[in-house]
């Protein structure tokens, strides 16, 4: 049940994803709700459990995004392995509410910004050191200024 | 057997990893199969519906930079259609005394932009009218002031279109004064960059480029941009010409799909076909 109501957060997120991004993009970049998920399912959940929602929610993102088939998916995917290297079952709670949620949200989306726009520029006339640079750091900024609204929601949930 | 089971368990993580970096990695290798096109039908379908219902929505950042850029617009383009108009009546009664047939006209179907991505993956536009309209896959589409891009992908109501800021677009062009050629592609940024033009050739700041008559997409003569650099490649014959795009991307609001006579061209295609079948024979004769 509990991973039913996950795959279902992932799912309106990617809606939210694909139809805000527009309306709230700051000189080209937007933030990736997404990731910022999947972030809170590995440190809550593990390595296992990021690695698949990464894979998964990844593919559906590729899909509705019409971007590259697979890209969003391969990039989330070794993000999230990544980042579940930092997993500590007895730390995971407190983790999500405090500030290291917004380091590890910053530092996964720079992973997957940079494996992103690896795969996006390759045979095309685009640098990848200048557009990752460009885009890939605006858009994980953004994604970690975003992820300040879940992290206040549940610093907010512990007080009461 | 109960051995392996343990240990792919144990090392679930890497063993999920492998695989689907793997299966990324075969999906990204077949992401222009034709095999994927239903499926982005589909999606096209999908996310017309919802774009089409939050269309309506502004993007405040970009609201206020939109009307400056607007307002300077107006003045030059006021400017630009008396020219015009004087032009075009120069250029008829000069066909006229020439003897040459103006050019035929193009089949434009008009079309509203119902949904837009415009961020720095994918920069595409959402359109009004699919393929029960007759838009098929990499048909041209243009504005009033030049061109926009091709369609990427149809679903029954709706048409998704691959704008120029985009990394597969190339177009064949042409600088308009000199006919210099060469191919245009998005370098990134808000700029598009031209490339395979030899160092020796005429082509001048300010110079218009648009597409040339060799292009399998898009018809000849639709602006693309204006010369803004241009710059010697390093160890080569040819410089790299940056080009402002006529058309801004991010603002566009109404499109026209250019559409190609499907049974004129297969027509067209058949009797070439059997031309060079003749000459075949004909050499075989001999």
């Amino acid at each position: 049940m509990k991973y039913l109501i996950y795959a279902a957060i992932g799912l309106v997120l990617i809606i939210v994803q694909v139809l805000v991004s527009r309306i709230i993009s700051i000189a080209g970049a937007s933030p990736d709700f997404v990731l910022i998920f999947i972030v809170w399912l590995t440190v809550r959940e593990g390595q296992f459990a990021g690695v698949v929602s990464g894979f998964a929610l990844g593919l559906v993102l590729d899909i509705f995004s019409s971007g590259i088939l697979g890209a969003h998916a391969l990039s989330k995917t070794i993000a999230c392995f990544l980042l579940g290297f930092f997993f500590d079952a007895d730390m995971s709670e407190q983790r999500i509410r405090n500030w290291p949620f917004l380091v590890m949200t910053l530092g996964t989306a720079i992973v997957n910004n940079a494996l992103y726009f690896f795969i996006y520029t390759r045979g095309s006339e685009i640098s990848f050191g200048e557009f990752a640079f460009r885009y890939g750091a605006l858009g994980a900024l953004y994604t970690t200024v975003i992820a300040i609204i879940p992290l206040l929601y549940f610093m907010r949930k512990r007080a009461f | 057997m109960q051995r392996f089971l343990d240990l792919i368990l144990a090392f679930k993580e890497y063993v999920a990893l492998t695989i689907f970096v793997a299966l990324s990695l075969v999906m990204i290798a077949l992401n222009q199969a034709t095999d994927v096109q239903p499926l982005r039908a589909f999606t096209t379908a999908v996310v017309g519906s919802l774009q089409s219902t939050t269309s309506w929505i502004p993007n405040p950042f970009a609201l206020a930079r939109e009307n400056k850029e607007l307002r300077s617009q107006a003045i030059e383009l006021a400017s630009e259609v008396g020219r015009l108009r004087r032009a075009k009546v120069e250029n008829s009664e000069l066909r006229k005394l020439l003897g040459i047939a103006n050019r035929p006209e193009w089949k434009l179907l008009p079309a509203e932009v119902v949904g837009k991505t415009t961020n720095f993956e994918r920069n595409m536009v959402t359109l009004s009218r699919g393929s029960a309209d007759g838009i098929m896959k990499d048909m041209a589409v243009v504005t009033d002031a030049g061109l926009i891009g091709k369609v990427y992908s149809t679903s029954q109501n709706f048409a998704l279109v691959e704008m120029l800021f985009n990394r597969d677009f190339r177009a064949s062009a042409k600088v308009a004064r000199t006919r210099v050629e060469g191919i245009v592609a998005w370098d990134g940024g808000p700029t598009l960059v031209m490339r395979n033009v030899p160092k020796a050739l005429d082509a001048k700041v300010g110079d218009l480029v648009s597409t040339s008559e060799y292009s399998a997409f898009f018809p000849s003569d639709v602006p693309i941009g204006t010369i803004l650099r241009l710059e010697p490649e390093p160890n080569s014959l040819f410089r790299r010409i940056t080009l402002d795009p006529i058309v801004n991307l991010f603002r566009v609001e109404h499109a026209y799909v250019v559409l190609k006579d499907v049974a004129l061209e297969r027509e067209r295609l058949s009797l070439e076909q059997r031309a060079r079948d003749d000459a075949a024979k004909q050499l075989i004769k001999k």
